[in-house]
């Protein structure tokens, strides 16, 4: 139920962070908080906020990728010398769920450290 | 180990943190990438920002101009319906930087040498270069004139720049332009100085080149007679502007007196070590202005056109990227409706038509800058000799902002003659002043080109016209002209250097040649002091054969009273001037395929006279299809030819093999092709066609045969492809940013072809405009309106221009009319 409700919340910052044009290092510090109510383990801390914002992001991103017809990724991509646009939104994808992994991370080791003793 | 795992990920954290939220961390060239990456504030806003196209609905700016009607119509050109002018202008400004604020502020930093500001030390020598040039004093100083003398054109400028700051005001950082972001750069306050860095810019790309030094040791090395006969100035051959026989007989006027250069110093002239500063290589420019700029307009009257009423047909040749250098726009206000193409950063509209009449311009060819070796007084060059009087250099002190480094303080000795521009010890022109029409143009009589544009906006006949040309200033153009009422014209506008009446010849007999090489900076007097009289300008009006024209050739003939210097090939005015010429009546189709006609002139000389002297006898099977191919050529430069991608690198091959005596790479100027295909009609044993190198003596047909053997090895070891791969004109970024530019242009043409397509320069607004109660227009860059590279109408005319098509110019009379079509509408309350 924990990891149920913690995902939840993961779903929802990804999302305002997207929406609400939020920085991009506050989709780490919404995952710190999240984590902070639920007993998890540091593992779960990291890869719950990863899958979820990867898949947030992932989604918003292809969206924007194909009604885009990829004209700005490829662009990037070309420029980044990475090749395909596509690329490009994987790499914007990672990053943020990197962001929110390590965000996660964080906050399971703070509760550990200052919560459960 | 809790506390310990804990500080591991909050250290873990922490550094991600720090990594995305730093621009270029450990020297590698990117920006903060945490904010780039998002998808809601990175690049990826920009690009959801290119498929939402022009805003709907209304906008609340707090300013008294804010008010009007903006329609903008399937390709997102802005259609602007106010009041008045001002309000017109603030709206432009607003919808300018709407669409293309980073290519306004990138220019003008080009022109400012302020480009390291934000490109870090990679653009020090260039900024260096335009600062030392003396652009920026010349900016300030045309904002005080403006200021001074035209406080009603100052007025439309203030309304244009609170217009952009309105649009930037309003921009969140996640709404800056993708460019911006790249850079880690804000945009900034837009002033009239950076409107003034525009036309400064302008006039440098159109302006300022000079062989001063290359004639100069062309004189000396080879004396008068030879430099005569190698460098004539006169090609007998051109079409000249105004028609070849025209009797000048000007009518008395005084010449427009020029106001001495305004003391620059706000120090004390002191010590100044030209040697201790480096320049080297210069980086690409914005204002692409070393690639030959040059233009085609023409208008004919109603005795040659279908519709019975004058036809106008303008394209300026430019540096070509993205995105254009041009952005179209409608203004219509209480005073004027006119449509065509504004330079962003500047107000108002520079070629285009109104309900009245239509023009178009055409780069002057005349030199207008002028190196002087001054007579200094001290080794320290801070002072100096004009005949007895000693003057004190002044030294004006430029900031120089770089990124990530401490800024440089650049001091620029300057003189009565101008700005110490070059401090490169090995340039010819190290250590001369500079003379240019960009520094400062004003007369008794001040001028600007701002009065010109809003009254040509509002001309109704050639009175008006007339009227408008007056307050111009620079750079030399010439204006085509065509209205309604059936009126053509043409005029070689601007301040033009008087250099005395032509030809100028001293009681030795020696031709004056001040001006066309470095000049003594300590006679008293200068080339030019004054210029010419607006009544005695270059000028053609209804003339008798029905056309007027230009492509950058010489305005007169030698007749013309004045002396004056400088050319561009006209092989393109002189086949346009052919077609004109053709007894049947023309439309605006035919204007159209002129415009994009690939024939060369230069072809259909030069092609013949070295054909003739290739022994067909000896060449091989490669050799005679070659041969073949060109004599079977139509000299028309089309893509998927290979006849002109030979030709090309023959004449070439040529040219190097007979100029070795004087090659460019040894200081001396470019010979001229038409003087080259003179002398190999002629005189094909000619001393210039002996290669030095070989005992031998070589005459011309030795060295066209071997130019044709040679290549024929090269193409043997590397085939020669077709015009389009070995032309290999690319469509790239304004910033020259990888990945967002456009390829390869797909075209047809040559610069010595009416489409004038070379490397990256050519046709860069292609207007034709048919005169009548109604005016109908057509026009079609290679680009959009859109300054976004995920939009679409960034390139959105890149095809149709490639394909020789054209768009619909419609000039909508009332903001009813301009709804009907629009595609989203932006009110102003």
């Amino acid at each position: 139920m924990n990891r149920f409700f913690y995902l939840i919340l993961l779903f929802a910052a990804a999302i305002g962070s997207i929406a609400f044009s939020l920085p991009w290092y506050v989709i780490g510090l919404l995952a710190i908080v999240a984590a902070l109510p639920f007993r998890l383990r540091r593992r779960s801390g990291f890869w719950f906020p990863y899958i979820a914002t990867l898949f947030v992001y992932g989604t918003y991103l292809t969206y924007v990728q194909i009604r885009n017809e990829g004209i700005m990724a490829d662009r990037m991509g070309e420029l980044f010398q990475v090749g395909s646009g596509w690329i490009m939104v994987i790499i914007a994808a990672v990053w943020g769920a990197f962001t929110a992994g390590l965000g996660g991370w964080l906050g399971v080791c703070l509760r550990k450290a200052v919560m459960e003793k | 180990m809790r506390w310990i795992l804990l500080a591991l990920a909050a250290l873990t954290f922490g550094g991600w943190c720090w990594l995305g939220s730093t621009a270029g961390p450990f020297g590698l060239p990117v920006p903060a990438l945490g904010e780039f990456y998002h998808p809601s504030r990175g690049l990826w806003r920009n690009a959801t920002a290119g498929l939402t196209g022009p805003p709907e609905g209304k906008i609340s700016i707090d300013h008294p101009l804010a008010e009007g009607r903006v329609f903008y119509d399937e390709r997102n050109v802005p259609h602007i319906f106010t009041d008045d002018i001002h309000q017109a202008l603030f709206l432009q400004g607003y919808v300018t930087a709407r669409d293309r604020l980073w290519q306004m502020d990138i220019s003008t930093r080009s022109t400012g040498g302020e480009l390291s500001e934000v490109l870090g030390e990679r653009t020090l020598v260039r900024d260096r270069r335009q600062i030392r040039h003396g652009f920026r004093a010349a900016a300030e100083l045309a904002v005080e004139t403006w200021k001074t003398d035209f406080p009603e054109d100052y007025a439309l400028v203030k309304a244009y720049c609170a217009g952009v700051n309105a649009y930037i005001d309003q921009l969140a950082p996640e709404d800056y332009p993708v460019e911006y972001k790249l850079l880690d750069q804000k945009p900034r306050k837009w002033l009239p100085y950076h409107s003034a860095l525009m036309l400064k810019g302008m006039t440098q790309s159109m302006t300022d080149r000079s062989s001063d030094a290359s004639f100069a040791h062309a004189l000396a090395t080879l004396g008068p007679q030879k430099f005569k006969e190698l460098y004539p100035q006169w090609n007998r051959k051109q079409t000249p502007i105004v028609p070849s026989g025209t009797n000048f007989q000007l009518p008395a006027a005084e010449p427009r007196r020029r106001s001495p250069l305004p003391s620059t110093a706000t120090l004390p002239a002191q010590k100044n070590d030209l040697s201790n500063q480096e320049e080297s290589v210069i980086e690409p420019d914005f204002f692409d202005y070393r690639s030959g700029n040059g233009s085609n307009n023409w208008a004919i009257a109603g005795s040659k056109s279908i519709t019975r009423r004058p036809i106008l047909a303008g394209d300026p040749h430019l540096g070509l990227s993205l995105p254009s250098i041009w952005y179209e726009i409608q203004l219509h206000t209480g005073e004027s409706n006119c449509r065509g193409v504004s330079l962003p950063g500047l107000p108002m509209i520079v070629i285009g038509f109104n309900e009245n009449i239509a023009w178009s311009m055409t780069n002057g060819s005349e030199d207008v800058v002028d190196y002087y070796r001054m007579a200094w007084t001290d080794e320290s060059h801070s002072s100096y000799r004009i005949g007895q009087k000693i003057i004190e250099a002044t030294v004006r002190r430029d900031t120089l902002k770089v990124k990530g480094e401490a800024p440089e303080i650049i001091e620029t000795t300057w003189t009565e003659r101008g700005p110490i521009s070059v401090v490169d010890e090995s340039s010819p022109y190290f250590g001369l002043a500079k003379d240019a029409i960009y520094l400062y143009t004003q007369t008794d009589r001040p001028a600007t080109e701002l009065t010109t544009m809003r009254q040509m906006m509002q001309a109704k006949d050639h009175s008006d016209f007339k009227v408008a040309l007056r307050s111009y200033s620079e750079p030399i153009m010439n204006f085509a002209y065509a209205d309604k009422h059936g009126d053509i014209a043409i005029q070689a506008n601007g301040f033009w250097p008087n250099r005395g009446k032509s030809p100028a010849i001293d009681s030795n007999g020696v031709v004056n040649y001040a001006g066309l090489t470095i000049s003594d900076g300590s006679k008293e007097q200068p080339n030019w002091n004054n210029y010419l009289p607006y009544q005695h300008l270059p000028q053609v009006l209804n003339p008798q054969r029905g056309f007027v024209s230009s492509a950058n050739q010489e305005p007169t003939d030698d007749k013309f009273p004045y002396l004056y210097y400088g050319s561009f090939p006209d092989w393109r005015g002189r086949y346009i001037n052919r077609r004109l010429a053709q007894g049947k009546r023309l439309g605006n189709e035919e204007m159209k395929e002129l415009q994009l006609d690939a024939h060369s002139m230069l072809a259909e000389e030069m092609l013949p006279l070295l054909l003739a002297r290739i022994n067909r006898r000896q060449l091989t099977d490669q050799g005679l299809q070659w041969f073949q191919l060109l004599a079977d050529w139509d000299y028309a430069y089309v893509k998927d030819s290979k006849a002109p991608a030979f030709f090309e690198a023959w004449r070439k091959k040529f040219y190097e093999l007979t100029t070795d005596e004087i090659n460019p790479e040894d200081g001396f100027p470019s010979f001229a092709y038409w003087r080259l295909i003179e002398l190999l009609r002629s005189q094909p044993r000619h001393e210039l066609f002996d290669i030095q190198a070989t005992a031998s003596k070589e005459t011309a047909a030795i060295i066209t045969q071997r130019a044709f053997d040679e290549l024929l090895e090269q193409d043997a070891e590397q085939p020669i492809g077709k015009w389009v791969d070995e032309r290999d004109s690319q469509l790239r970024h304004v910033g020259r940013i990888p990945g967002f530019g456009a390829g390869m242009l797909n075209a047809d043409g040559h610069n010595s072809t009416p489409n004038a397509l070379n490397g990256s320069h050519g046709p860069s607004w292609r207007m034709v405009v048919e005169l009548g109660e109604r005016p109908r227009a057509w026009g079609v860059f290679p680009g959009g309106a859109s300054g976004n590279p995920a939009s679409p109408n960034f390139v959105r005319g890149v095809e149709e221009w490639s394909r020789g098509r054209y768009f619909d110019l419609p000039l909508y009379t009332s903001p009813r009319e301009a709804s009907v079509k629009a595609y989203s509408t932006l009110i102003f309350e």
